[in-house]
This record gives structure tokens, sequence and C-alpha cells, in this order.
């Protein structure tokens, strides 16, 4: 337990240090600059088919569902809702934190075993500023754009599956999309989408910078990220639902 | 002058230094022999400050460096270039951006003619062309090695660590590498230590060697003394030149 807790503290820690370094991402642009569009680039692909099978499976399933009562017309908002506020950012945030997590992983850890982030040090230049901040923030700031973009392809999913399986017409499909779809859960999409991408990136890099003993510890980075990774994302998933709601409980909420 | 005064490093239950004393003087080059897991690397690195002794004294020249923060060892980092056993160069990065990491502080014209000459000093000046398209893994083992030497030399360090420089490497290659060393050391007035099994090459080149032996030396001379040993891990290391 006590050891659980030292490595959470670590975590923190490591964390803190990333946010806090923002500013250094000035001297590293171009290295920024070349991981955010590396990621961006590697991560299309995964992003649009798992938006576009993501919002398709909930789709199809609502679609059972509702058609029993007669209630396909509300299909759209409630497969909208429901894939935006939920299972959306889960299912594309899984599949980001396998590819750009794991890669991130492994090239840092890597980097570690075969000395390169020591001959970095050696010359004068801090690894952390040189090779993590850069790659925390592209993977970060990737993944919170890929996310949401995702969610945007999700909905076209589900739109064009239940259009070619169920013969529904888009423009029904869209009609209750705004009415659903509403700002509390374009909000909570979004929250989602920013948590989420925060954590896959410190638990890529943390992993991959503290990697120790040769290619099996690269290995071990690499598990460690994947589960943590799915771990952190489905915590912090159950609790961004719980604060929200209780914001929008409250009445506060816009 | 670099000098360890009675340094210990255990790693958990394993000691790694046990008393290490020795001192290298300026513009020599010294060799630090013994088997594997006797603390040669280990005593590399404590004087970039990759790793802290338990106790003991490091003095580079008159500065006492056992205990000093990382911030501590910018200054000490300039002075001492550390050449690692793996090439250690940045894969993800052209050759050009591996060369300059050590010298960013310079205008580009500065630092295209400081590579230049470097890249002729190591023998790479067929690369020269070709910086900002190639990356490492476009390069050989042997020019790996050698490059990850241009990188280190770039800065202009006084002092040289060399931590197994030949390992990998065929006997030939091996040779120049050697030749290199001693070429550098003398053309440029450096000092270097380094860590070495290759006890032909050492005795070629070498000023003072030192046969470690479960984190303490014991033996050191010149080649003609070190051939001329009584010391029976040294005796060991020369039968297996014969």
């Amino acid at each position: 337990m006590i050891h659980r807790l030292e490595a959470l503290r670590e975590h923190l820690r490591f964390f803190w240090m990333l946010f806090i370094r923002l500013p250094e991402l000035f001297t590293e642009r171009r290295e920024f600059m070349r991981q955010f569009a590396d990621v961006g680039v590697r991560s299309l692909s995964t992003t649009v088919t798992a938006g576009i099978f993501t919002g398709a499976i909930m789709a199809l399933q609502f679609h059972l569902q509702l058609k029993d009562f007669g209630a396909e017309s509300v299909l759209g908002g409630l497969n909208t809702s429901g894939t935006i506020r939920e299972v959306g950012p889960i299912l594309i945030a899984f599949m980001l934190a396998g590819k750009v997590g794991a890669f991130t992983s492994a090239e840092l850890g890597t980097m570690k075993v075969t000395d390169q982030i020591q001959a970095v040090r050696c010359l004068g230049l801090d690894p952390i500023s040189f090779f993590v901040v850069p790659r925390f923030w592209a993977v970060a700031l990737n993944s919170i754009l890929l996310l949401v973009f995702g969610l945007v392809i999700s909905v076209l999913g589900g739109m064009i599956a239940v259009w070619m399986v169920a013969d529904i017409n888009p423009d029904q499909y869209l009609l209750m999309v705004e009415r659903f779809a509403t700002s509390e859960s374009i909000f909570l999409a979004v929250s989602k989408s920013v948590i989420f991408g925060l954590l896959m990136g410190h638990i890529c890099c943390a992993n991959g910078y503290w990697t120790e003993g040769g290619t099996q510890g690269v290995g071990l980075a690499v598990k460690k990220t994947a589960v943590q990774s799915m771990v952190a994302i489905v915590l912090a998933d159950f609790f961004i639902s719980w604060i929200v709601e209780i914001i929008v409980r409250s009445g506060d909420f816009l | 002058m670099i000098r360890f005064e009675n340094v210990h490093k255990s790693f958990g239950p394993k000691k790694v230094l046990n008393g290490l004393s020795l001192s290298i003087q300026r513009g020599e080059i010294f060799f630090m022999l013994g088997r594997s897991g006797t603390g040669k690397s280990v005593s590399l690195k404590h004087l970039v400050g990759l790793l802290t002794p338990d106790s003991g004294k490091i003095w580079i020249d008159d500065t006492e460096i056992s205990q000093f923060s990382e911030n501590q060892f910018v200054p000490i980092r300039k002075k001492c270039g550390l050449v690692f056993q793996l090439p250690a160069l940045v894969d993800s990065r052209s050759l050009y951006e591996n060369l300059v990491l050590g010298i960013r502080h310079l205008d580009a014209v500065q630092k295209l003619a400081r590579i230049s000459a470097t890249l002729k000093a190591v023998g790479l000046e067929s690369l020269e062309k070709d910086l900002f398209e190639r990356f490492p893994p476009s390069l050989s083992y042997g020019e790996q090695k050698r490059l990850a030497l241009a990188r280190t030399l770039l800065p202009d360090p006084e002092i040289l660590l060399y931590d197994e420089p030949t390992t990998g490497l065929d006997p030939t290659t091996s040779l120049q590498i050697h030749d290199l060393i001693k070429k550098i050391s003398k053309d440029f007035g450096k000092t270097s230590i380094v860590v070495s099994h290759d006890m032909r090459n050492a005795l070629k080149i070498a000023d003072r060697l030192a046969v470690l032996d479960a984190g303490r030396v014991v033996d050191l001379g010149t080649p003609e003394e070190i051939r001329r040993s009584p010391v029976a891990m040294t005796m060991a290391f020369m039968e297996d030149l014969q």
C-alpha cells in the first residue's frame, strides 16, 4: 500500500513538473512541432476508425431498442448524446492509449536503455526539457483534439450506419441531435477529452522515462502504460461524470 | 588532474567500488582495465555526475565534485565529455541535429565550421554532405561510434572519458578507434580516460594503465611496468595476449 502511495506521489510530482514546464516548449518548439505532427498523422486513421465504428455500433444498438417502441425519430439525438457523453470518449481514448501511448513509452524507454537520455544529459542539456516535455504536450494536445474530432466522426458514423442498415434518413437522424446533445453533453465530452489527453500524455511519458533494465524494461514500461492508461481513463471517466452530474443538479450549469 | 580518494559505491547489496583511489594527470592517456563488474564504467560515470559516491572524494582539478548537485555538474560536463559504450545517438534526429546538441549556443556558421573540422578529425568527412538528410540508423556501427565521438568532441571538453569505445567492433575498426583516441589526445592536448578490456591496444597507446579488481586498483603503471607486473590479475590479462 505504501509502495503504491509512493508511486502515486511520484506520478503527481512528475505530472506537475511537466505541467509547469510548458514555457520550455518555446525552446524545444521544433521538436514539439515534429512530435505533434507525428502523433497527429499516426493517430488519425485510428481515430477515424474508432469514431465511425463507435458511433455505428451505438446507433445500431439504440435502433434495436427504439424500434420496438416506435421511437426511431429520437435515435439520432439519443445516440449522439450517449456516444459523446460516455462510450465515445472512453473507446477512442483506449485506442489512442494503445497506439500513441504505447509508442511514446517504447520510444522514451528505448532512449533510456540505450543511453540516449544520459548522453544528452552529459552534453549539458536537460533530458526532461529536451525529450519529455515536447512529447507530453504533443501527446496530450493531440489526444484532446483527436478525441473531439473522433466524437464528431462518431456522430457521422452513427448516422451512416442507421441510414444503410435501418433506412433512416440522415435529415431525420440529425433532427433530434440538437435537442439531445445539450451544452451539458458537449461540456462533459470536452472535459473528458482534456482529462484523458493529459492522463495519456503523462502516463506514457512517465513510464517511458522511468524505464530501467534493458529491452525487458521497455516491454514492462509499455505494459504499465497500457494498463495504467486504461485504469486511469475508467476512473477519470467515473469522477468526471459524477462531478458534472453534481454541477448540473445544482442547477448552476449554463 | 583527476583524483579518486577512497571512493565506495554500492548498488543494493553489491559493492561495485570498494575504496577506489587513483589520480590521473593532465594530458595523459589513462586506461582502466579489468573484468566486467569491477567498477570501471561506474567510476567514469561518477566524473560526470551520472552517479554519486556513497563515500570518498572525487576531485577534478581543484574542485571536489563528490556531492555536487545536478546544477553544479553543468560546468563539469562542459569540461568532461563522455563517450558511451553504445553510440547513444538520438535515433529520431538527423546527424546534424545530433552533432549540434552540445553546441546549441553557437550560430549556424560557427556550428558548420566546427562540425566540418571535427568530422575530419574522426575520419567521417564523407558524411558532411548528408548531415541534414541522414539519421543515425543509416550508419554502420563503426560510423555511429565515430559520430558519437565527434558529438562529444564538438563542445571542446578538456577531458575525454571513453566507456569501452571498441565494444562490438571488429579488430581493424577497433585499432582505428584506438589510433583516433591517441591522435585526438595528442593533437588537441586532451586528457583521455579509457575504460577497456583490450589490453593489446591499451599497451600500445596508453601513457599509464590501472588494473581494477573488486572495485579497487590492484595494479598501476606505464605499459612497460604493466608488462613486467607480478600482479596475478595483470598477469592473467597478459596471458590472454599470448
